[in-house]
């Protein structure tokens, strides 16, 4: 869990600290990083990896800035050190993490957001984890899962079965909140006529 | 029994013509709420296509997301170095790399009559008024995986008429993409085996909901997989 956290802060400093410049690339810093993000750890004698889709939301985000030398040493020690605490934990993924573990892990989140007003949050709907910086932009979203290196399911931190959210709804069902709500709105609004008929016995 | 009649009776006379005005009403208000959360997601498109076509105002994209798509016209040329490859290849630092939830570049699948706006990420402002590439996935010309996702409802309806050689169009701000449909699948959401997020080759998925006329949750989508038949690539450092 602690790696996780690691990783996952690793990526906030680069977005706090790094200088937006907007234009493509990947210097030799920054490839540094995702080398290191490509790294796997051994869970439970399992080689473990984040998901490709992970590593290239960085990549994606380091695209749009540039991080320096300093920056990047700082982040792949932070990352190595997580790699090591995380081994030793003993947990096959994200989803044995104790629910405490798990609160662990927002509470580090939010603490490192506060000091540059970003912030961080876990969707209990999708299950997933969103990182924004300070301007609200999304430097990081998905579902915190880790993958085996040979493939296979992954569960979220719930337990289910994911993807890691990478397939979204897509469909008519993707407002069906509002959908049920003038539903029921509607039923219980005709309910209520009928009801009115019988008291009156129209 | 006669009693009952006249009891019943009574009650009519006391509410008079009232019963016949209030429930009907009701009756029509509860439908046309039904009807309305029925269309509304299909109207909206529409209206707002209309506002464009019909309005002499500018187009201002900027009240949900910010826009830096400024299309490249097909004779205009774009500065190119040698890429490792040895052929032609956008120059990085020339190219505005997109964050998460802008608007970059427009996809058309004319055959599909499939056009829309294409942003980066694919959140719900994203869906709602357009296409959205998956931030795990990357931008046309970077030579990976592009995984697009689309309302079927909305602006991917059109694949319901994907097939095999068809063209799909991608335009951007750094350049045009040209890729010819290959195959199209009905998956499970959750087979990851649908996309390769880590292929170093530069393929296309586009994907909606399936089937198209599923109102509620669907667990399978139609997933439309395409190659790239032209289009400069991005240097890579």
């Amino acid at each position: 869990m602690k790696k996780i956290s690691a990783i996952i802060v690793a990526l906030l400093i680069v977005a706090i600290s790094a200088v937006t410049a907007f234009a493509a690339g990947i210097n030799d810093n920054e490839q540094k990083v995702l080398d290191e993000l490509k790294t796997s750890v051994e869970m439970q004698g399992v080689e473990m990896n984040w998901p490709a889709a992970y590593v290239n939301q960085a990549e994606n985000y380091f695209n749009t800035i540039d991080m320096t030398s300093d920056q990047a040493e700082q982040i792949i020690a932070v990352i190595r050190s997580g790699k090591t605490q995380l081994e030793s934990t003993g947990a096959k993924n994200i989803a044995e993490c104790t629910a405490e573990q798990k609160k662990e892990l927002m509470s580090s989140l939010t603490k490192v957001m506060e000091p540059v007003n970003g912030t961080a949050s876990f969707d209990n709907v999708s299950g997933e984890v969103a990182l924004k910086s300070e301007s609200g932009e999304v430097i990081f979203k998905a579902v915190p899962t880790l993958v085996a290196k040979d493939g296979g399911k992954s569960v979220d931190v719930n337990g289910k079965t994911t993807d890691g959210g990478v397939i979204k709804i897509t469909g008519a069902s993707a407002d069906m909140l509002s959908f049920i709500l003038i539903g029921a709105a509607a039923v219980s609004v005709i309910a209520g006529g009928v009801f009115f008929a019988v008291r009156k016995r129209i | 029994m006669s009693e009952h009649n006249g009891h019943r009776h009574k009650y009519n006379k006391k509410l008079g013509g009232k019963s016949f005005l209030i429930l009907p009403i009701i009756f029509c208000f509860g439908i046309l709420l039904i009807m309305f959360a029925a269309v509304s997601a299909t109207l909206g498109p529409v209206g707002s296509a209309a506002g464009i076509v019909f309005s002499d105002a500018e187009k201002n994209y900027s009240t949900e997301y910010n826009n830096i798509f400024v299309p490249v016209k097909e004779d205009e040329s774009v500065d190119t170095v040698t890429g490792k490859d040895g052929k032609p290849a956008i120059k990085a630092d020339t190219v505005v790399y997109p964050g998460y939830g802008v608007r970059f570049g427009e996809i058309s699948i004319p055959d599909c009559k499939v056009k829309c706006p294409l942003f980066m990420g694919d959140d719900d402002i994203s869906l709602k008024n357009g296409a959205g590439v998956y931030y795990g996935s990357f931008i046309p010309g970077y030579g990976g995986t592009i995984l697009i996702a689309g309302h079927n409802n909305t602006f991917f309806n059109g694949l319901k008429n994907a097939k095999a050689g068809q063209e799909i169009t991608i335009r951007t701000s750094y350049g045009n993409y040209k890729y010819k449909i290959s195959k199209t699948e009905i998956k499970d959401s959750l087979d990851t085996s649908a996309y390769d997020l880590s292929a170093d080759y530069e393929n296309l998925v586009l994907y909606t909901c399936y089937p198209f006329d599923e109102v509620g949750l669907t667990s399978k989508r139609l997933f439309v997989y395409a190659d790239l038949t032209d289009g400069i690539q991005i240097e890579k450092n």
